[in-house]
């Protein structure tokens, strides 16, 4: 009877950990670029107690065993790389990727992180940084004298200086592709790194070799879907329920045995 | 009064079983391809022995299987999810090397291109090798499993078969349940392939646990409980009333 009771519990522990990454993915419902998650579940192992083909006498076997299920558990939360929607905002240095890859940054400890957020800004030394102040890679100096900076769908950077018709090109923007994006270490900031199962980043230039196209001036919004969300949480909550409801029944029948005997 | 406890006994060990599967069930109402098994059978043998022959034991016997209603289809628009029509299956490679089938269709493509399940075992194809993803190309799943990747860098968008997911379609009464919860032929051999596969994609298939007749059997298991208890009482009462008799002849 106990293991009714232990089966049932991976069922709220399981249900548990669904409702944090459906709380969180609420939570990031405006995070530039952010990818929701969705829990993976999987069943336990069975226990054997009968085994399927056995011998029950001389000539004949048991068609089929008898497992009995150990319960579930959460085997992953898998970051879904769906395209968010790209919101236009006009800000010259708002970059949306449209399409695969993610954009290089370069962090405190020297280590590359990977990120879909191209809100950059322009740092007190002209580089491009995103909202961290970790400086995008291959790094962009942005001259003191440009009046207005173009960023073209293939990341070609250029500038335009007063008294110069002719535009200036300055540098790429180049981002990186996963070959398991899913993959990829979620740290937080908006940033990933990489895991020997996302594989190695390929690093190109955008619209080529598959990779995403830059929009300049838009952003792209965190690909939650609030109502799809809001569907998971009923079904969290009510799966949470029925695991507890059989809790319950296997307790009072414990408790029924206990009062009589 | 000793045979009327045991017999009782064996009453409440069926019981707990089965509450044991249907907490199982429940437990999983979120697990992906999740298929119930079959309720265990409960069988009566008669006990052989002095006296009336009154004692049956009930004993549990195998389920006769896994049940194979399908689940509720969700639309969840990523490529890489697959909903298995009918009964049919889809072979993995389990992580002791053998074949095995499933229901779940969350795949993902891993760092070295192999396509696998959402619990990390590896796509088989018509051939029965691992399906292998090259490199970084757009992948979609057709309806009859056929795998199609687009190379990157084309300029049309055309999408080219690569492969085929291994679909087997075998007789309901022939799948049996691994201790890992993935399935195989009864029989022990490989399933024959489909010759209709049917895969949708761009959804997934979830539990098909049925809350409201797993509440209900819950209900009745517990009464049930509550029944060989009575019983267990009504011997000790009786013995009770045995014992109280004999002081009183004293």
């Amino acid at each position: 009877m106990e293991a009714a009771l232990w089966v049932a519990k991976t069922g709220l522990d399981a249900q548990q950990t669904r409702m944090t990454v459906i709380a969180n993915n609420l939570a990031n419902v405006n995070t530039t670029g952010f990818k929701r998650d969705r829990a993976t579940f999987e069943d336990l192992l069975y226990q054997n107690v009968k085994q399927g083909g056995a011998q029950t006498s001389a000539d004949t076997a048991a068609p089929t065993g008898l497992l009995l299920g150990t319960g579930t558990r959460v085997v992953a939360t898998e970051k879904l790389h769906a395209q968010g929607n790209i919101i236009q905002t006009q800000n010259a240095f708002d970059v949306a990727i449209s399409g695969e890859g993610f954009f290089q940054i370069l962090q405190p400890d020297g280590t590359l992180a990977y990120s879909r957020d191209g809100g950059f800004k322009i740092s007190a030394e002209g580089v491009l940084v995103n909202s961290s102040g970790y400086r995008l890679q291959p790094e962009l100096a942005i001259p003191q004298n440009a009046q207005s900076i173009t960023i073209g769908a293939d990341g070609t950077v250029s500038i335009q200086t007063f008294g110069e018709a002719a535009a200036q090109t300055i540098g790429q923007i180049q981002i990186a592709r996963f070959l398991n994006p899913s993959g990829l270490q979620a740290i937080g900031e908006n940033l990933y790194r990489e895991t020997s199962s996302s594989g190695p980043p390929q690093v190109g230039i955008p619209t080529q070799q598959g990779n995403g196209q830059l929009i300049q001036g838009a952003l792209e919004s965190s690909n939650v879907n609030v109502v799809e969300e809001m569907v998971n949480m009923i079904e969290t909550q009510r799966a949470y329920e029925v695991n507890s409801k059989a809790i319950d029944a296997v307790n009072k029948m414990l408790q029924y045995a206990n009062n009589n005997l | 009064m000793d045979r009327l406890i045991f017999t009782s006994l064996s009453g409440q060990n069926t019981v707990a079983h089965r509450m044991q599967q249907i907490s199982n069930e429940i437990a999983n109402v979120s697990t992906t391809g999740f298929k119930r098994s079959f309720a265990a059978a409960i069988k009566t043998y008669r006990y052989e022995g002095e006296g009336f022959s009154s004692r049956f034991v009930p004993v549990l016997t195998p389920a006769t299987g896994v049940d194979m209603t399908p689940g509720n289809v969700m639309n969840t628009g990523r490529p890489l999810d697959v909903a298995i029509g009918g009964t049919q299956l889809m072979a993995v490679q389990a992580a002791d090397g053998s074949v095995a089938y499933t229901r779940r269709g969350d795949l993902n493509i891993d760092a070295n291109g192999t396509l696998r399940i959402g619990s990390g075992e590896a796509v088989l194809d018509d051939g029965g090798a691992p399906v292998q993803i090259p490199g970084l190309v757009e992948v979609k799943v057709g309806t009859d499993g056929t795998i199609f990747t687009k190379t990157p860098g084309e300029q049309a968008a055309v999408f080219l078969p690569f492969g085929r997911i291994q679909i087997v379609d075998p007789p309901v009464e022939q799948i049996q349940l691994r201790t890992d919860g993935l399935y195989k032929n009864a029989s022990g051999e490989a399933f024959a392939l489909a010759e209709t596969p049917s895969v949708q994609s761009g959804a997934l298939e979830g539990s098909n646990t049925n809350l409201f007749s797993t509440m209900v059997d819950m209900i009745s298991m517990s009464r049930r409980y509550e029944m060989q208890v009575k019983v267990i009482k009504q011997a000790n009462d009786l013995a009770e009333r045995s014992q109280s008799l004999a002081r009183l002849n004293q």
